[in-house]
């Protein structure tokens, strides 16, 4: 099994480990497990759990937030709250609309900014914010291991970039005539040539940019490795099948299906089709609960396979 | 002196020409620019919405389509005769 090895710095670009899967089927024992195995391989880990849940604070029995906890060697665990990630990015808009606005236009749109903090959407923004946020301050980490939250908002995590770069791809066009036409009337009631800069569309491309990155990121199997979570049950499995079908509208294919408390009475019930083709990792039933370093390390070191080569 | 009036006279009807040919382009642009606001901020009046992010992203910069959008809802009840101000209908 993996063993304490110095940890290594300075990577060209992380790799991501994603795990999804329906609710309860153990995604944040399974994140912490990896997490823990890359760790004591050598690599530099940032744990990051999306999952509102927060039981990464409960797994490893510390109180862990935003700020990133050390806690193991080169393993570190960011635990953000998405409810205030959400206050964040409305109050920041806020913002930019007192400054930018006039008073009486500002005042006159507190009723709708009011009803805007409802709209459904901000939550899966909130956790890429979170996301973009924790990836971009831990720059040294060999490996990201994440958390997500049980399959509906990940999926929406996953698909989101592809939905608003659709909108965000009509609406450049839109604005880009609207310029143009724009640059005709300048053109044509002053005689000379004027290029206008539209905040709106440089604001709108700085999001296509964004919505690429993630998208490519989302694709590329070198980069992002997803890892469906299942359970020796059927309602599991079920909810793995449209998992990946999901993924799949999104060009995001899983790398390995984990059946967590796997045991010999498993194999008896034969996996969907859909699912069979993934190589699995078997994670046995854990005989106590895999709660605190000592547990999980345990565990570790009995698991017939290496977690630090997922 | 006659030089100068022509040159006045010349002037004139350059300008009514280039305010004739902006008109209906302008009327185009405003157009475009409430179709702009309705797609982003359309769930105000009850249309499809995109992503509430893109929405608020943009928000901040987008005064001027808010308040055409919202002068195009207080006139809604005439639009035929918005319409016929801005193109030659007699």
């Amino acid at each position: 099994m993996a063993h304490s090895k110095p940890h290594t710095t300075s990577p060209a670009s992380p790799v991501y480990l994603f795990q999804i899967g329906k609710g309860g089927v153990g995604k944040s024992t399974l994140s912490a497990l990896i997490a823990m195995a890359h760790a004591r391989a050598g690599r530099t880990v940032t744990l990051l759990s999306l999952d509102p849940a927060h039981n990464q604070s409960d797994i490893f029995q510390t109180p862990i937030g935003e700020s990133p906890v050390t806690v193991a060697p080169g393993l570190r665990v960011r635990e953000p709250d998405i409810d205030r990630w959400i206050a964040r990015v409305l109050e920041e808009t806020h913002q930019r609309m007192r400054e930018h606005y006039s008073y009486l236009t500002a005042l006159n749109l507190e009723q709708y900014f009011r009803v805007l903090r409802h709209s459904p959407g901000l939550e899966e923004f909130a956790l890429r914010a979170a996301f973009q946020n924790a990836t971009a301050a831990d720059t040294d980490a060999d490996i990201v291991v994440v958390d997500l939250p049980p399959t509906a908002l990940a999926l929406r995590f996953f698909s989101s970039p592809t939905l608003s770069g659709i909108w965000t791809e009509e609406l450049i066009r839109l604005r880009r005539t609207i310029k143009e036409k724009r640059e005709i009337i300048t053109r044509i009631r002053f005689g000379r040539s004027e290029r206008e800069l539209d905040r709106v569309l440089v604001r709108l491309e700085e999001e296509r940019r964004a919505y690429d990155a993630l998208r490519t990121l989302f694709a590329d199997p070198a980069r992002a490795r997803v890892t469906v979570v299942i359970n020796p049950d059927l309602l599991s499995w079920m909810e793995a099948r449209r998992i990946v079908t999901a993924l799949a509208a999104v060009r995001t294919v899983p790398t390995a299906l984990a059946v967590n408390k796997w045991t010999a009475e498993t194999d008896r019930t034969p996996l969907p089709p859909e699912l069979i083709a993934f190589p699995r990792l078997l994670l046995p039933l854990a005989p106590a609960p895999l709660i605190g370093l000592e547990p999980l390390r345990r565990y570790l070191e009995k698991l017939p396979i290496d977690l630090a080569n997922t | 002196m006659r030089r100068g009036r022509w040159r006045r006279l010349f002037g004139m009807f350059d300008d009514m020409q280039r305010a004739r040919a902006v008109d209906a382009l302008e009327w185009e642009v405003t157009e475009l620019r409430q179709v702009f606001a309705l797609l982003l901020l359309g769930h105000a009046v009850g249309f499809p919405a995109p992503p509430a992010e893109l929405t608020l992203a943009l928000l901040p910069d987008l005064e001027e389509e808010l308040r055409q959008l919202l002068t195009t809802i207080d006139t809604a009840h005439s639009p035929l005769s918005q319409l016929s101000s801005h193109l030659p209908v007699d």
